[in-house]
Order: C-alpha cells, then structure tokens, then sequence
C-alpha cells in the first residue's frame, strides 16, 4: 500500500491507495500517527482510491480521529469510494466522522 | 501463544429481522461447504430462530424445508381478543404483563416441534440468544434452559406476542435492547466475528399502520445496531466482517410467500462477502506465521 501527505495551507491530506485490511491497517495507522507526532493535528483522508476498507481500517482511523481531536484537532474524510461509504454507513461511522464528499470542502471545513 | 500460532475464534451473529432474518440461511450454508467451524453462536429475534436452528444440528436443507412445513400465515392470525379490549381498556377487556395480541401457544408449539427437548446448555457450537427483560429494558442473553422458550423470547415482538417468564423474568425480542448482539462475541472472546444483519430500505411510501409502524421499527432498530458495531470494532481486536441483507420492499413477520425472495437476498449478500471471510479468517493465522489451509471461495 502506497501513502502520500501533501500540505494545504494549515490542513494535511492524506492519501492512502490501495485496500485497507487486517495487513495495511497498521501501516496506515502508523503513518497517520506520525503526522500527528510532528503537531499536524488537522487531517483530512483523501479517500479516493481506497476501494476496500476492513473493520481493522476503521478502527485506525478511529484511533486517528480520537487522538486527533485529543490533540485540539480534527481528522476528516473525503472523496469516499461508494464500497467504503457504505461500510462506513453500516458501521455507524458516519455518525462519528465528518464526512466530505471533495477534499476541496473537507480542508475548507476547517475554516483557516 | 501469538495469534498465528493457534486458529481463530469464530463468532457469527445473526440479527433481528423478522422472517427476513431467513437470508442468514445462506451465511450457513457457506460456512459448512467452507468448512469453517464456528465457535459461537449469537442470534437475536428472527436470527436467533435461524442460529438456534443450525446450532440445533439442522442443515440450511432441513432449515429452508422446516420454514415450508411450519411457518404458516395462521400462525399470526390467531388475536387475542381480550387482550385487544384490554389495550383499549374497554369492557370484558384484560392486559398484563402476559398477554399479548396474538396468542402465545400456537407460536410456542411451533418452537416445541422444532426443538422438542433441547437445551441450549447442550447445543454445540454454544448458543446465546438476546432477549429484553420487559420490565427493565435490559438485555438478557440466554445460555442455557429449553432452545424452544428461548427462542420464543428472543423473537416475541411485544406487544403482538406475549412475553415468556424464563427464570423468573418476563422477556420479550432481543431487538428492542440488541438486534445485532455483536458486542456479546467480543465480550467472549471471538477473534473472527461474522455479523448478518438485514435492513428494509423502502422505495415507496409506507401505507397503513402496519407498514408504518413496521417501517419505523424496522429503521431504530438499524440505527442501534449501527452503535453497537461502531463500539465493537473500536474494541476488538480482529476483523469483524458485517454482512448486510438489504430489502426495498416491505415484508412483514406473517409475509411467509416472500421466504424465497428472502432466500435468494442471502445468497447474493454472503457471495458478495465470502472473500472477505476468508480473507478475515486468513490474515488472522498469517499474522505470525504462514498461509492456512482455506481454500479461495
């Protein structure tokens, strides 16, 4: 699995590729937590090219958003694939994230 | 011992669902061709009918013959009329915390020729079934006593079906506390946990205080169940693979001519998923260690 970073303004979007399982989740995770480390505490998941999201997926970003918001920040969610919108629809998480359909509108939630 | 140096523990939840809850057939049938033994079993209301029925020993075969042989329109035709006095509280009217509009015994004979004498404590895989205490709200999972008045309690939708007094506490269908019990396999433990659910998702307009009412439960229910798998899979620690039975039409617990409709949603919603079963059950034994011995769906 492939993951970038890219900078807009005071807001960090990441970029996973690929499918987000039991074996990817960490690396995610990881990856996510590092940003976190180095004070990027607003996040937004460009989500476009994930196509497959496991339970184990979900819960990384969980643990991203809880530390996130811990921190002062906010992680959010953007461009997501329908596959994964409708995992995160079954898994009440939309009921926990904030959900973008551009990344565009995600950064600009942020409101910097 | 890491998780690759042992199999993983496999739960599979059946939810409410009413007669829809007949699609978890298929999630079955699929386990038993794959050849994955199941360590728990968890239903609730219409899917405790079906996982107490495969925990019972029954195959999907005898499963989908047993709906044609015992399930009958009749059965939910048979009102309680004093009961209905007594909801209005008119006179020769009587309502307690036993009765219900429809008469209990006709259902619960049903269960008893099903389940004759079996108890759960006996079943193998283990079987829970969520029941609601009536007078508390709470969620009640069963584990042992006779399968056929359990499996009544987990599926008595009050106020059309009476409650059942099961050691000294009167319950009633599991989905007004938990109609996806996932929480009940993280709590014992199960590494792989396999939740079918199933959601009526209306294109038209309900009509009738049936349709509307059934609509309305039908849709809390769904929105519980969602709390209760965002809170599992922030807690556990493996996969859990949710399998999700979708309907656009209406089918009420008595529609007994839309069981093949049903039928055939199961089998396409568990083949659209037993990639990612396997896959769940695989990654588990390949996190310390080399491939199983599962075979590609």
């Amino acid at each position: 699995m492939e993951i970038k970073a890219e900078q807009r303004e005071k807001v960090t979007v990441v970029i996973p590729i690929g499918e987000v399982d039991t074996f990817t989740a960490s690396q995610v995770a990881d990856f996510l937590g590092s940003q976190l480390s180095a004070g990027k505490t607003r996040l937004v998941a460009d989500l476009s090219q994930v196509d497959y999201m496991s339970s184990a997926g979900l819960r990384a970003l969980l643990a991203t958003l809880k530390e996130a918001r811990h921190q002062g920040g906010d992680f959010r969610l953007a461009a997501v694939h329908d596959e994964v919108e409708q995992v995160l629809e079954l898994s009440g998480f939309t009921g926990i994230f904030q959900v973008f359909p551009t990344v565009e509108a995600a950064v600009a939630s942020f409101g910097l | 011992m890491s998780s690759g140096e042992r199999r993983p523990k496999i739960g599979v939840v059946m939810s409410s669902g009413g007669i829809k809850s007949f699609a978890g057939i298929a999630l079955c049938e699929f386990l038993e061709e794959m050849g994955i033994d199941v360590d728990l079993l968890i239903g609730c209301s219409g899917g405790g009918v079906v996982a107490a029925g495969w925990g019972a020993g029954f195959t999907p075969t005898q499963m989908r013959n047993m709906i044609a042989e015992f399930l009958d329109r009749k059965l939910f035709s048979k009102i309680d009329y004093q009961t209905l006095l007594g909801l209005a509280n008119l006179p020769f009217g009587r309502f307690d915390k036993a009765t219900g509009i429809l008469k209990a015994e006709p259902i619960r004979q049903v269960y008893r020729d099903i389940f004759k004498d079996l108890r759960l404590e006996d079943l193998r895989p283990p079987l829970l079934l969520q029941t609601t205490d009536i007078m508390t709200g709470q969620g009640v999972v069963l584990s042992r006593g006779p399968v056929a008045d359990a499996a009544y309690a987990s599926a008595a939708v009050f106020p059309l079906m009476p409650p059942i007094c099961i050691e000294g506490r009167w319950l009633v269908d599991g989905a007004f506390s938990s109609p996806v019990p996932v929480m009940e396999a993280v709590k014992r433990g199960m590494d792989v946990i396999i939740a079918i659910s199933f959601v009526q998702q209306l294109t038209t307009e309900p009509s009738g205080f049936f349709e509307y009412f059934s609509n309305f439960i039908s849709r809390t229910y769904t929105l519980n169940e969602r709390r209760e798998i965002a809170l599992a899979i922030d807690v556990h620690h493996h996969e859990i693979v949710m399998i999700n039975v979708q309907f656009d039409q209406l089918i009420q617990l008595w529609d007994v001519e839309a069981v093949p409709l049903v039928l055939e949603a199961g089998q396409r919603a568990v083949e659209r998923k037993k990639k990612e079963i396997i896959s769940a059950i695989e990654s588990f034994q390949r996190v310390g260690k080399g491939p199983s011995s599962l075979s590609s769906a």
